[in-house]
């Protein structure tokens, strides 16, 4: 099965250079770009004076991972998150697939979940972005104790405040980001034959 | 296209995926299994390109946000006095890690000539760097400084500004390094008080402030006092500031104090750091073969 990118921006303004070149780049390389430019994000911006450490609690990731999950396809959206996370983990140092192993979950989970119910659209990426921010700190945390790599100073309430300032800074960030990811990603759309059954795009 | 894989293509696209996703699943925990057991894995191939990867862009960042806070802090303050005072802390600072490294090579010197009697070996330079990316994640506190080991940066490598200590080199790329810092979760040092020299142990709290434990309940300890390296660690030099002692919960004869420091190194806002050279590690063993018999001749 074949698939193109659509963006609706870029038609629009034809003329740009960038757009053109957006638009004709492969789909699989803009999100590798995408990728890049989020792990770019997640370690620079923590170094703007006065403002930047408020950005460690920002999951880059994590915002990619939902905005491509929310598409119906959910190998796609596992294996994004797996790479986005992986990345992470190794820029991090601290446990190779810790990151990798939520952001994988909700990928899949949220495709699966978006071939039944459109999760697609612009209010419904805010109310689920919360819950895979929740799930993603705590899964996170989880294997950080399970594997005991975790910091006995942290307490229980420590991991409950972290989580939900993460879930408030990711919902603000996710404000600019979804618009910038849907200007220059778009959208995955199937392109099957008119015979072809409508449920298996998910995967 | 006929491939190895054609078997699997024939299986229901739904059950495919899911066992995509298991597997997906499984690769990462049994590779998080291998990370937790193997922490040397620190210095994987993954991780050391993807230092060097990022190393331009962060370089770049680094410049754009220094010369930003560089024009603010410039032009919209006391240039004149700033400029003097940067004089002279910078001066401050040279003639302290002059001292600081002109003390351990003596030590390091008298130790290895008089005491092992081995080869005299000159430590490496110690290696002045900028802080070019941060951890990116509340749950670590690390940095990124762009010195790595071609630059002569080796793994465990202590770091330190004027101020005082700042943590260790824990993964190293050719161009770049990773530093823990000592607030991480993870981090310890041996450590000893100004005053009652007594020697115990900073722990990270992935916050602001270190604890600082094993520290009698019978020794006498003020707030402000301050808080040295022992060098028991291995890693550390002995005598260098840590940071000063900014709450006691005073222990008794049968519990420890509770003592909080506060680093004196400037942790949420590094900008230039020494990375000092790894410390010197000697298998005795190696130095003590017994000389070979001498063999009789006829």
């Amino acid at each position: 099965m074949d698939y193109v990118m659509r963006s609706t921006y870029f038609r629009r303004r034809p003329a740009a250079a960038s757009a053109a070149l957006a638009s004709d780049s492969n789909p699989t390389v803009r999100v590798v770009v995408a990728m890049f430019f989020c792990l770019l994000l997640q370690t620079l911006l923590v170094r703007i004076p006065k403002v930047g450490h408020y950005f460690q609690f920002v999951d880059f990731m994590l915002i990619l991972t939902v905005f491509v999950g929310v598409q119906p396809h959910a190998i796609r959206a596992s294996i994004i998150g797996m790479t986005g996370g992986l990345a992470q983990d190794f820029a991090y140092g601290a446990l190779y697939g810790a990151s990798g192993f939520p952001k994988t979950v909700i990928g899949f989970l949220l495709a699966t979940v978006s071939v039944k119910f459109s999760l697609d659209s612009k209010p419904v990426r805010f109310l689920v972005l919360p819950l895979c921010s929740i799930v993603n700190s705590l899964l996170y945390v989880y294997f950080l104790y399970f594997f005991g790599l975790q910091s006995k100073a942290t307490s229980f309430r420590d991991i409950v405040r972290v989580a939900l300032v993460q879930l408030v800074a990711n919902v603000l960030v996710a404000i600019p980001l979804f618009w910038l990811f849907d200007r220059t990603l778009g959208k995955w759309l199937a392109v099957r034959g008119s015979g072809q059954a409508i449920e298996p795009r998910a995967f | 296209m006929p491939t190895s894989f054609t078997p699997f293509r024939k299986i229901e696209p739904g059950r495919r995926a899911a066992i995509l996703f298991v597997a997906l699943l499984v690769g990462q925990f049994l590779l998080m299994s291998v990370h937790a057991r193997s922490r040397a894995l620190n210095q994987s191939i993954p991780r050391t390109a993807l230092i060097t990867v990022l190393y331009p862009f962060q370089k770049a960042s680094a410049f754009i946000f220094g010369g930003i806070g560089g024009l603010w802090n410039g032009y919209f303050n006391l240039v004149g006095a700033r400029r003097e005072n940067e004089f002279l802390k910078d001066e401050n600072a040279r003639l302290k890690i002059e001292l600081l490294k002109k003390d351990e090579e003596a030590v390091d010197g008298r130790r290895l000539r008089e005491i092992l009697n081995l080869k005299t070996s000159l430590p490496s330079a110690t290696v002045a760097a900028n802080v070019i990316g941060g951890e990116g994640t509340p749950w670590f506190r690390q940095v990124t400084i762009d010195k790595g080991s071609m630059d002569g940066v080796s793994l465990n490598s202590p770091v330190i500004t004027p101020q005082g200590v700042v943590g260790r080199v824990i993964s190293l790329g050719p161009t770049a390094a990773i530093v823990q810092v000592i607030t991480d979760g993870n981090a310890g040092l041996g450590a000893m008080l100004a005053n009652s020299r007594a020697n115990g142990e900073i722990r990270g709290q992935n916050g602001e402030f270190c604890r600082l434990d094993s520290i009698s309940g019978l020794n006498e300890v003020k707030v402000g006092e301050q808080v040295l390296t022992s060098g028991l660690d291995g890693i550390y030099p002995k005598g260098v500031l840590i940071g000063t002692v900014s709450q006691v919960l005073i222990g008794s004869g049968a519990t420890l104090h509770q003592i909080s420091v506060k680093p004196s190194a400037p942790i949420d806002r590094l900008e230039e750091v020494l990375v000092l050279p790894p410390p010197v590690r000697v298998k005795v063993e190696e130095n003590v073969k017994p000389e070979p018999a001498p063999r009789k001749t006829r």
